[in-house]
């Protein structure tokens, strides 16, 4: 029986979509909203990837490996992450910080707040513009990279192992058929 | 203790105090600890929107994440608690991968609803379907989470773990 094939390339390729995902600020958000189904998603894609690599005189995927390539994918997700992350808000400036100050005037603007949250959109609306003022951050970027090294890996090992429950399991094979006397 | 015990009580444990998280960032601001109740707001914001109108409230304060995350979390641990449960329902052939439909099939009907204009998510909704989305999360995925562990130890011959594993792996194969 054949070696499985090489983890690498699948866990890289996931990493990489799970980097531009939440490095992008549009895109994080979307991520943040479906409470980060987007990195279960890429860790679930990763074990796609790795399954297709295998043929029938391989050795059979295994749920360890869904395991380890979800929490690879998920390391190096934090990594791309957070340089894409820099390289955006270098390039775009802090768009994500700009859209959530605008949707919180809007929601005053509604006038349907009660007065204690509205004093909490106040606040969230100086702190927001404070953010701004100071520009990007090494602590910001630090514990951006801190908290994706502990998050992401969880949630895509959760997404590989969907994956491996999903088209993960193979059927046992049938055993040969009795001679035929 | 079998290792696969172990890993179980080790995952309820963090699980535990990732739900306490949740539950003490509002408890924290109230009590003076401001930093450390900014640090986990900024922790969970990583996976969550933490939308002030879409999140359940501690003495005017948020919680760290929003109500359908709250109940996926809070459904995730209850899942876990009653996971010998979901080995009754498989013993009566309930199939691995329904658990994992019945996980998304409601959530989703829930969003595609409310974003087509047909029906408006209320904070019960959410709730309900998150809850039902963690606890057939945590059926589905935790014997395979087990399973995968025990592999890695076996493979990695890891002392105190091993003859719990190897038992354990002989008698699922």
């Amino acid at each position: 029986m054949l070696e499985k094939p090489n983890k690498l390339r699948a866990a890289l390729l996931g990493g990489l979509i799970i980097g531009i995902i939440t490095g992008l600020p549009a895109i994080s958000f979307l991520n943040k909203c479906c409470c980060c189904g987007g990195v279960m998603l890429c860790g679930l894609i990763s074990l796609y990837l790795y399954k297709q690599e295998f043929n029938d005189e391989m050795a059979p995927l295994e749920s360890s490996d869904a395991l380890i390539l979800g929490i690879i994918a998920g390391l190096t997700g934090a990594l791309i992450g957070t340089v894409v992350g820099i390289f955006s808000s270098l390039i775009f400036g802090p768009v994500d910080k700009k859209i959530a100050i605008r949707l919180l005037n809007w929601v005053e603007e509604q006038g349907t707040l009660p007065p204690d949250s509205l004093n909490q959109a106040d606040e969230m609306i100086n702190q927001l513009q404070k953010s701004i003022d100071e520009g990007l951050k090494l602590k910001d970027i630090l514990s951006e990279l801190l908290f994706g090294l502990i998050l992401y890996p969880i949630f895509s090992m959760i997404g590989g192992l969907i994956g491996y429950g999903i088209f993960g399991k193979k059927k046992p094979a049938a055993p040969p058929a009795a001679p035929v006397q | 203790m079998k290792s696969h015990i172990r890993i179980y009580g080790l995952a309820a444990v963090l699980l535990s105090l990732w739900c306490i998280g949740i539950i003490s960032v509002p408890l924290l601001k109230q009590s003076g600890w401001i930093q450390t109740a900014d640090v986990l707001y900024s922790f969970f914001s990583r996976v969550c929107h933490q939308d002030d109108a879409r999140s359940f409230h501690i003495d005017g304060e948020k919680i760290g994440v929003c109500i359908r995350c709250s109940g996926i979390y809070f459904g995730f641990l209850i899942g876990l608690i009653s996971l010998p449960l979901s080995h009754i329902l498989r013993r009566k052939n309930f199939p691995a991968v329904g658990f994992f439909f019945f996980a998304v099939i409601p959530i989703a009907v829930d969003v595609v609803l409310n974003t087509a204009g047909i029906h408006s998510c209320t904070p019960v909704t959410r709730t309900v379907t998150g809850a039902m989305f963690g606890i057939s999360m945590a059926w589905f995925i935790f014997p395979i989470f087990i399973e995968a562990c025990m592999q890695l130890f076996t493979r990695n011959n890891i002392g105190p773990l091993d003859t719990g594993a190897v038992q354990y792996v002989r008698k699922t194969q």
